[in-house]
């Protein structure tokens, strides 16, 4: 028995040993470098370009990836800068043909897929091949819409691919992304290695944005034939950055491209090329976040992003040091920020605040088409049902701002103060909700038909608590005019095929802006675009899609606003869409970080990021004294029970042997 | 015996066969539609239309049956629809993960498992047992989610003592799955010291120890040569029943310390509509199952002569 | 007064049962406990069933014209409702823990009953006809029991919220009482589901059982008598076996109430009242904002109500099946 014991003891004893020497909190052991630790919030899909479409993939390929232009990484508002283009294209004077310059000696990425293994010069014929994919129907991109209708003979190459792949295929050929890529496209043409020209169908008043999203970009043939499907994984590109190693579901470790071009800050003092007229380029030194003005990139040896999808971790890596850059979860932002400030410990800490209003918008979508739902006054008055504030106090931790209209504010079409269906302080009026229920045929929430208060469905298209959250307070709040919900929790694919059938009545949803313009989230309710199509909630009003229609080919101006605001105001008044709010996104900075000025709209700005490790390590190992004594204290308690009672067993049984 | 395998193999085969049909059934109902994520925000009629016919989703129930059957005995279950990666990868990528976290857990939680039992059944009645007792019972009336979150907050965040989140491959994984495994060994060592008391109680009520006893057998030669010797059969057997369970049973450690393994893979792709990635786990975890119990059945007829296959 | 002789009553295997139950004072002790629990879950039912218009605990304090804010508040002595203080969507947690009573007890009730139902019935069918029926069900059980837990669990849950079932669940009445009006999707879901997905153990048990019971000497004379086959089933070999399904009921009631927690975790739990999962699963976020009693309270009484079930669970089988008594 003692034997047993003994065993017992030492396996204990050390396995205690061990837990504590393993009593490590750092996630990074073992690293070299000047790394730049970043969290994503989900995982990222496909790198191959023409699919990059979710947030968390563009993060990662906009370090690998450049296409012809780029966002200037402070300037605010937005403005384009050349990036593979030598310089901003030459536009001709009907403005429908543009011509870029390509620029000399950039290298793509070293990587197996060449010979030798070394990168060889982009050309503008790689630019020609990059773009044409997008509109290849094998590489089932979702942003050739991006182009569809807007480049010459952009339409009629992909239809005529698409028919004959569909035949290539039934005569049993199988048919990958590069099958057919190379007919000609007239509307993307490279006149010789470093011009490129493309030609539009229309005038695109956007045109020149899309060319800065990772859609966009340039990637050599050679990658694509070497790694087939397996491109998505393995990219190659240009950027200051390339992939060394990636686990989709755990994390992404970038290092920095050693034959990166000459590719510099932008320095104020160099006139005129990088002082962008309208750049406030002083204020952005004052507030420190243009620290190293001419000096070349990458600033750091590499980037390791971590999936963590979970708020709570994600989190306490910020809080404990463990990553540079974070936008606070909600539910955890009180611990960051209180009010418009920052928390004592995060200020006390030196930490960078930067709140952005994020350029989407998040509403309920009412499906018109229901029978039910089809019912304008009963909208009417389940908007009015709605307490925004709290919504904004409670469900976003205040870091959102109610939306007025589903255009936010600093986009062209959004109007202060027309909202009828939402109170002036934005909080619920349930006397004019029931009233409006009364004109809609409820009489106090009564359904007539079965004499009992009306029931509606409202979809979850996840099953995360804060969504339940969300769908919770709608019930609590139609509640209160008479109005019982059902709450039906879908996966996301569940949910989009609900979407689809126009099998719903309402639903959570949000969007956020491709580019800054409001035809991008007008186009959600326009009438040809219904279900399949994104016109999610079905709304059809003859008038918005004439304007939509008589807006789309308008370039930027007071008319084109003034078309985008009435537009806005059928929105408001026929509530398709519960308009919620435009969420803040507040960004913190880890002290030890400069150069980075976050941008929601692209991911462009990471590669600006400048380290100062030796500070990084003090703080964090100061940050981080681990506590050991509570588990010293447990350990003496588990073993003093244990060791008392084997003890006092032992005496008693030693005292029975003597009595028997 | 060889009769014996055979037999029992054969058995298995419309078992699984079962399996397969019950994850194609239960998808079709609740699957929704992958295609809409793969596409994106703004998908044509057409290109929806190619990607049903690519994943095969238009096909009837029967013939997606017979795909899935061609799959499970090529072993080649395509890509995962979700991250377009082939499943075979990302089993690759999550077995070493989930295997680092859940054996040495299994292993450390049974050992202690075992030798608590034996040390109480030993001082049966005593205070010690009591406690013990008392204590597995209450351990085990505490929600394993309750573990997990106080266990992260206390352990991770207020005292430092582990990271909160993350997974290192290699022998960093340490590290990282040190507190995941004391929760789950926590976790584990209640239901396990009820189940092995239970197991040597029998054993020492049995005839043969009283025999020993009055034959003036030392007690430690009792219940190393005698109790131990027979106890081991039930535990050997009950060990090699979790086994199949170490794959995808430790979701919720996964989940919540950032471990990539299948269990929170299994998780992402049910909610997902992985497909792919949901019939080669499942199929896997049902195959593990099956050979696993057959592997408990041989053992208990070898070590326990008292029994017979038939 | 004389007193005839009362004829010497063989003391029945249930009195039998419970004067060694009676025994075991912590036992007894967690029996009141568990009543306690139950006699909490009848009154929340109760008033649920008289209580017209908006439930109390849905109702925010500051709605109900109490002065403590439509947010988490600490636990407080303003109001008998504050007393536990207020969850983040300002309703009372003391309330919405007393309902969680209820609806643990419906989960482990109903939950347990279905699952303990399929296995008892499958696993006397198979045991007491054998051949081509033990096949059948051997073949199911083994089926069930080799998929994953963690799919058959999220996948029954997505499927059983959609379309068909969801449907057959509203539309099924009984006399014009509909379910739905008594039992929310969400709590019909996870009793479908763990109904469903934990019933093998008891059905191998009874299985073995009933196949070794069949062959005692009663009952082949019962079945020379001419006793028809079902008859026999249940009135000779039933009572044989019920004391497995008695210990198997506490021992499923446990892990319903416990995978109640997980799977509102997971999203697909219970979704119209308050439920003790719903509470620890938000606590995921909570904890760290210093919101704790929210979890502290439902962990408690969660706690407590397991730990009583186990226990007399415990002390159930020891005293239905003396054998295994130390």
């Amino acid at each position: 028995m003692r034997a047993v014991l003994r065993l017992l003891l030492a396996l204990l004893a050390s396995l205690g040993l061990v837990g504590l020497s393993s009593c490590s909190p750092d996630p990074y052991p073992g690293e070299e470098g000047a790394i730049l630790h970043m969290s994503l919030r989900g995982l990222a899909k496909s790198l191959d370009p023409p699919v990059i479409g979710v947030e968390y993939s563009n993060r990662i390929a906009s370090q690998v990836y450049e296409g012809l232009l780029a966002y200037h990484p402070y300037a605010r508002p937005f403005q384009l800068m050349p990036a593979l283009a030598e310089q901003m294209p030459t536009v001709s004077e009907d403005g429908m043909v543009y011509t870029f310059p390509i620029r000399q000696g950039v290298r793509f990425h070293d990587d197996a897929c060449f010979e030798g293994g070394t990168g060889r010069e982009v050309t503008a014929h790689d630019f020609v091949f990059s773009l044409k994919r997008l509109g290849h129907p094998k590489a089932r991109s979702t942003g050739w819409w991006l182009f569809e209708g807007k480049v010459a003979g952009f339409d009629a190459w992909r239809e005529t691919l698409i028919a004959d792949i569909e035949a290539a295929e039934t005569a049993g050929e199988t048919v990958d992304t590069l099958w057919g890529l190379d007919r000609d496209l007239p509307g993307i043409v490279a006149v010789d290695d470093h011009t490129l020209q493309i030609t539009l169908a229309e005038p695109y008043p956007q045109f020149l944005w899309t060319l800065a999203m990772n859609y966009a970009v340039v990637y050599p043939r050679e990658a694509v034939e070497h790694y087939g499907k397996e491109f998505r994984n393995h990219p190659v590109g240009t950027g200051p950055f390339q992939l060394a190693e990636y686990n989709p579901v755990y994390r992404v470790l970038m290092e920095k491209n050693p034959h990166y071009w000459d590719n510099r800050v932008p320095d104020p003092a160099n006139v005129p090329a990088d002082r962008l007229e309208g750049w406030d380029w002083q204020a952005d030194i004052d507030e420190g976040r243009l620290t190293h003005p001419g000096e070349r990139l990458p600033l750091i040896d590499g980037i390791e992003m971590r999936f963590i999808l979970e708020d709570q971790p994600r989190w306490l890596y910020f809080k404990s040091g463990h990553t540079d850059w974070l936008i606070p979860p909600k539910d955890n932002s009180a611990e960051a920020i209180q009010g418009k400030e920052l928390s004592p410990l995060m200020a006390s800490r030196n930490v960078r605040l930067t709140a952005i209003a994020e350029m989407g918008t998040v509403y309920t979508a009412l499906n018109t088409d229901d029978e039910v739902m089809g019912n304008v006054n009963l909208r009417r008055a389940l908007a009015l049902a709605i307490d925004h504030n709290w919504t904004v106090d409670n469900l976003y931790s205040g870091n959102a701002q109610v939306a007025e209209s589903l255009i936010p504010p600093g986009i062209a079409g959004y109007e202060h103060g027309y909202h009828p269906y939402k109170t002036a302080d934005y909080s619920a009026d349930i006397p004019r909700a029931k009233e409006l229920l009364a004109e809609a045929g409820y009489p106090d929430g009564i359904d007539p038909k079965t004499g009992k208060p009306l029931r509606l469905r409202f979809e979850n298209s996840g099953t995360s608590t804060t969504q339940r959250h969300f769908a919770e307070r709608v019930r609590d709040e139609f509640r209160r005019i008479g109005i019982e919900v059902d709450i039906i929790v879908n996966t996301w694919p569940q949910m989009n095929e609900k979407m689809r059938n126009r099998d719903y009545q309402m639903a959570g949803l949000a969007w956020g802006f491709d580019y800054p313009d409001a035809q991008n989230i007008l186009q959600l309710l326009y009438g040809p675009n219904q279900a399949p199509g994104i016109n999610r909630s079905n709304y059809d009003n003859p008038e918005f899609d004439a304007l939509y229609e008589q807006s789309s080919t308008m370039s930027d101006s007071p008319e084109r606003t003034a078309l985008y605001q009435r537009m806005a105001r059928m929105v408001a008044d026929d509530v398709p869409w519960i308009v919620r709010v435009h969420r803040t996104r507040n960004n913190l900075q880890q002290p030890w970080v400069s150069g980075a000025y976050y941008s929601e709209v692209h991911d462009q700005w990471v590669k600006y990021a400048a380290l100062d490790v030796e500070m990084r390590e003090r703080l964090v190992a100061e940050w981080n004294v681990p506590v050991r004594w509570p588990l010293g204290v447990f350990l003496l308690l588990f073993f003093g029970i244990l060791g008392g009672s084997v003890v006092q067993a032992r005496r008693t049984k030693g005292l029975q042997k003597v009595a028997a | 015996m060889t009769g014996y395998l055979i037999k029992r193999i054969l058995q298995a085969i419309p078992v699984l066969l079962g399996v397969a049909f019950i994850t194609l059934v239960l998808f079709d109902v609740a699957g929704g539609d992958p295609c809409l994520i793969k596409l994106g925000k703004n998908p044509s009629e057409v290109e929806v239309q190619m990607c049903h016919d690519e994943l095969g989703l238009d096909l009837s129930l029967p013939e997606q049956y017979l795909r899935f059957l061609g799959q499970i005995v090529t072993f080649d279950f395509g890509e995962s629809w979700s991250h377009d990666t082939p499943v075979r990868e990302i089993f690759a990528r999550g077995l070493v993960p989930t295997l680092s976290l859940s054996v040495p857990a299994f292993l450390i939680g049974s050992f202690i498992a075992v030798v608590l039992a034996l040390l109480v059944s030993f001082y049966r009645a005593s205070l010690l047992d009591r406690v013990v007792t008392a204590g597995a019972i209450a351990g085990i009336s505490v929600s394993s989610l309750i573990y997990i979150l106080v266990g992260q907050w206390l352990l991770a965040d207020q005292w430092k003592l582990f990271p909160v989140w993350g997974y290192e491959y290699g022998f960093g994984a340490v590290t990282f799955v040190a507190l995941p495994i004391l929760i789950w060994v926590a976790l584990s060592v209640g239901t396990d010291v009820r189940y092995f008391r239970t197991v040597a109680l029998e054993e020492i009520g049995q005839d043969y120890v009283r025999t020993a006893r009055a034959k003036g057998i030392s007690e430690n030669a009792v219940l190393f040569k005698h109790v131990l010797k027979n106890c081991s059969v039930p535990i050997i057997t009950r060990m090699t029943i979790i086994v199949p369970f170490l794959i995808t049973g430790s979701f919720l450690m996964e989940i919540f310390f950032g471990i990539p393994g299948l269990g929170s893979t299994l998780y992402t792709a049910v909610t997902n509509s992985d497909l792919p990635v949901v019939k080669a786990l499942t199929m896997l975890g049902a195959t593990l199952y099956v050979i696993f119990n057959i592997i408990a059945d041989v053992l208990y007829a070898t070590l326990d002569p008292r029994i017979r296959l038939q | 007064m004389t007193q005839a002789h009362a004829p010497i009553k063989p003391r029945s295997p249930a009195r039998e049962a419970w004067r060694r139950f009676k025994r075991d004072r912590v036992a007894v002790v967690c029996l009141a406990l568990f009543s306690f629990y139950a006699l909490t879950a009848g009154s929340a039912q109760v008033i649920e069933l008289f209580q017209e218009g908006t439930k109390l605990y849905d109702m925010t304090l500051a709605e109900q014209g109490i002065d403590v804010a439509e947010t988490a508040t600490a636990p407080s002595s303003v109001h008998w409702q504050a007393w536990w203080g207020t969850t983040s969507a300002g309703k009372s947690v003391l309330l919405r823990v007393f309902h969680g009573t209820k609806v643990a007890f419906v989960v482990g009730l109903c939950g347990a009953g279905l699952s303990v139902l399929i296995g008892m019935t499958l696993g006397l069918l198979a045991g007491f006809f054998g051949r081509k029926v033990d096949l059948a069900v051997q073949y199911l059980y083994q089926t069930v029991a080799s998929i994953p837990y963690l799919l058959l669990l999220l996948a029954l849950a997505f499927v059983v919220r959609q379309g068909p079932v969801a449907a057959a669940y509203n539309e099924f009445s009984v006399g014009g009482l509909y379910l739905s009006e008594y039992l929310s999707l969400g709590l019909f879901n996870i009793i479908v589901v763990i109904g469903l997905t934990s019933w093998v153990t008891l059905c191998r048990l009874v299985r073995a059982e009933t196949m070794k019971v069949r062959e005692l000497d009663y009952v082949q004379a019962a079945r020379s008598l001419g006793m028809g086959e079902l008859r026999i089933m249940f009135r000779h070999v039933l009572p044989n076996v019920f004391h497995l399904v008695i210990i198997n009921f506490s021992l499923r009631f446990v892990t319903a109430i416990k995978s109640e927690v997980i799977l509102t975790f997971l999203g697909v739990g219970v979704d119209k009242e308050p439920s003790w999962g719903q509470m620890i699963a938000d606590a995921k976020n909570e904890l760290m904002r210093g919101i704790w009693w929210p979890l502290l309270a439902s962990g408690v009484a969660l706690f407590g109500l397991t730990l009583a079930v186990n226990y007399v669970g415990d002390a159930l089988r020891d005293a239905l099946d003396p054998r295994l008594k130390n």
